[in-house]
């Protein structure tokens, strides 16, 4: 009698404890759903900030078909593509137009990474080299800092850096909560100069220009043309990851985390304790190894590594976990370029640096001088300072003044000229213009010096 | 479009400037006194 009531106390307990433990797993997946979006746009978010911070636009998700020369259409207005690169830390090179052959290539090498009396076909003979030569290795290389982040609420599997060791490694330590850092190893770089691209940029929007003429500027709208001018790829990323969870409550959902497999229990009945121990180790850290390859290696139905990243443990403890994942070949990670406005006709602005426009610098943009010819003068003094005899009594200065801003932006609106009156007043580069209206206007609105 | 940087506004001509400009629909107009004293730097966004 009392065996059965201590069976059924067991039993209810029992299931309690089954309760609690489902319904534990139950908010930790409800918690995990809530937060994992925004855990994964934070952690995109945290990359590419790290890669922004080396002065370089980051490539998400990465990619190996990215080359300078590369022509994109961006149709999202500058301070659109601000805020968007401002919320998500990169923007999606998603218009890929055409890809231009960088002809520039010897010169700009000839003195340095290209050998004596050597000449190579970029990118191919250093993205994929013939012979014994590696796939980059000719390039020059390049070094950037590590990368910190942190991970909380099982997110981690979802997690949106671009490095699959990331989430093995959480799943390792099977963790909710994790600190850890990226090193980019192995980078290096490959690029070309402005100058160059851009007059190949201007034959290449002149052979397109009807292709172009769709996209010149419509109200305040400016498309712009992207052009690739320097890439960066790396050939290996070393993952840290630090178990950063508190397991005070002593709730244990699931089973025991992989790196427990390195600290298992010595033989009771053993002799040589240290043998034993070192046997164990070797025994769990190769399962370990054995996990980390298997996670990492994609394979097709005929068995064949798909191309991708490959991971290598190089370092565990219960409550961290050090593995390098390899991409071979490397694969671009983040890129330079420049931006150029489409005018009307399919003609071209001039190139001003893609970062410039996307970092919120203290950007100057176009360097315009302050006309002081006598056109301006007089057309100025005309709208600014209107005299006594021409202001009307019912009427101020200032009344005069915006009625011929309306006049001079009348006339430019008929020309279809691409400034505002303001631009005709102050701009020395349009001197033949105020000249025109003068000539045409200046008898009509009794403009005198 | 990208903003436009005039570097060397008389100083006696930096207030109508700003107010045509203004009129012209800018919505940011930054003036900078530079160091001769007698110029401004007028960046119109």
């Amino acid at each position: 009698m009392r065996t059965g009531t201590h069976q059924r106390r067991m039993m209810t307990l029992v299931s309690h404890a089954v309760g609690l433990a489902t319904f534990a797993t139950f908010a930790m997946f409800c918690t995990g759903c809530a937060s994992s979006r925004n855990e994964v746009q934070k952690a995109a978010k945290d990359w590419c900030m790290t890669i922004r911070g080396s002065q370089v636009i980051p490539v998400y998700p990465l990619t190996e078909d990215i080359q300078p020369g590369d022509i994109f259409l961006v149709q999202v207005p500058i301070d659109k593509q601000q805020q968007l690169y401002e919320q998500n830390g990169f923007l999606a090179l998603d218009n890929h137009l055409d890809r231009m052959n960088p002809t520039n290539y010897a010169k700009f090498y000839d003195h340095s990474f290209f050998g004596k009396d050597q000449t190579y076909d970029l990118p191919r003979d250093w993205i994929r080299p013939t012979g014994t030569n590696q796939s980059w290795q000719l390039a020059p290389h390049a070094a950037f800092p590590s990368y910190s982040f942190t991970v909380r609420n099982g997110a981690g599997m979802n997690l949106a850096v671009p490095v699959q060791g990331v989430p093995v490694g959480l799943s390792l330590l099977a963790s909710d909560a994790a600190s850890g850092t990226i090193e980019i190893k192995d980078a290096y770089t490959m690029g070309v100069d402005t100058i160059s691209l851009y007059q190949q940029l201007e034959t290449w929007a002149n052979r397109n220009a009807d292709f172009l003429g769709y996209f010149g500027p419509s109200g305040k709208q400016t498309n712009f043309l992207r052009v690739v001018t320097r890439i960066y790829a790396t050939g290996k990323m070393s993952v840290s990851l630090k178990d950063a969870s508190s397991r005070s409550g002593g709730l244990d959902v699931g089973v025991p985390k992989p790196v427990n497999l390195l600290v298992p229990a010595l033989p009771a009945n053993s002799t040589n304790t240290s043998e034993a121990a070192l046997q164990n180790y070797t025994n769990g850290w190769n399962t370990l190894s054995q996990i980390v390859q298997a996670a990492g290696a994609a394979k097709d139905a005929a068995g064949n590594i798909l191309p991708g990243g490959s991971l290598r443990l190089t370092a565990a403890s219960t409550r961290s976990v050090s593995m390098d994942e390899s991409f071979t070949p490397p694969i671009v990670f983040g890129y330079l370029g420049f931006d150029c406005a489409i005018a009307t006709n399919g003609e071209l602005g001039a190139p001003i640096p893609t970062y410039a426009i996307l970092d919120r610098l203290p950007v100057l943009g176009t360097i315009r001088h302050f006309a002081s010819d006598s056109s301006a003068q007089i057309l100025r003094g005309w709208v600014n300072h209107p005299k006594s005899a021409d202001i009307p009594a019912d009427k101020t200065a200032r009344d005069v003044t915006k009625e011929r801003e309306g006049l001079i932006t009348a006339w430019i609106k008929v020309r279809k000229a691409d400034y505002n009156f303001a631009a005709l007043l102050d701009r020395s580069d349009l001197g033949s213009d105020r000249q025109l209206f003068l000539k045409e206007k200046g008898a009509e609105y009794k403009i005198t010096q | 479009m990208p903003p436009e940087t005039y570097d060397d506004v008389p100083n006696d001509d930096v207030g109508t400037m700003v107010q045509n400009h203004i009129d012209a629909g800018a919505k940011k107009v930054t003036v900078t006194l530079n160091d001769d004293k007698e110029t401004c730097t007028v960046v119109v966004e």
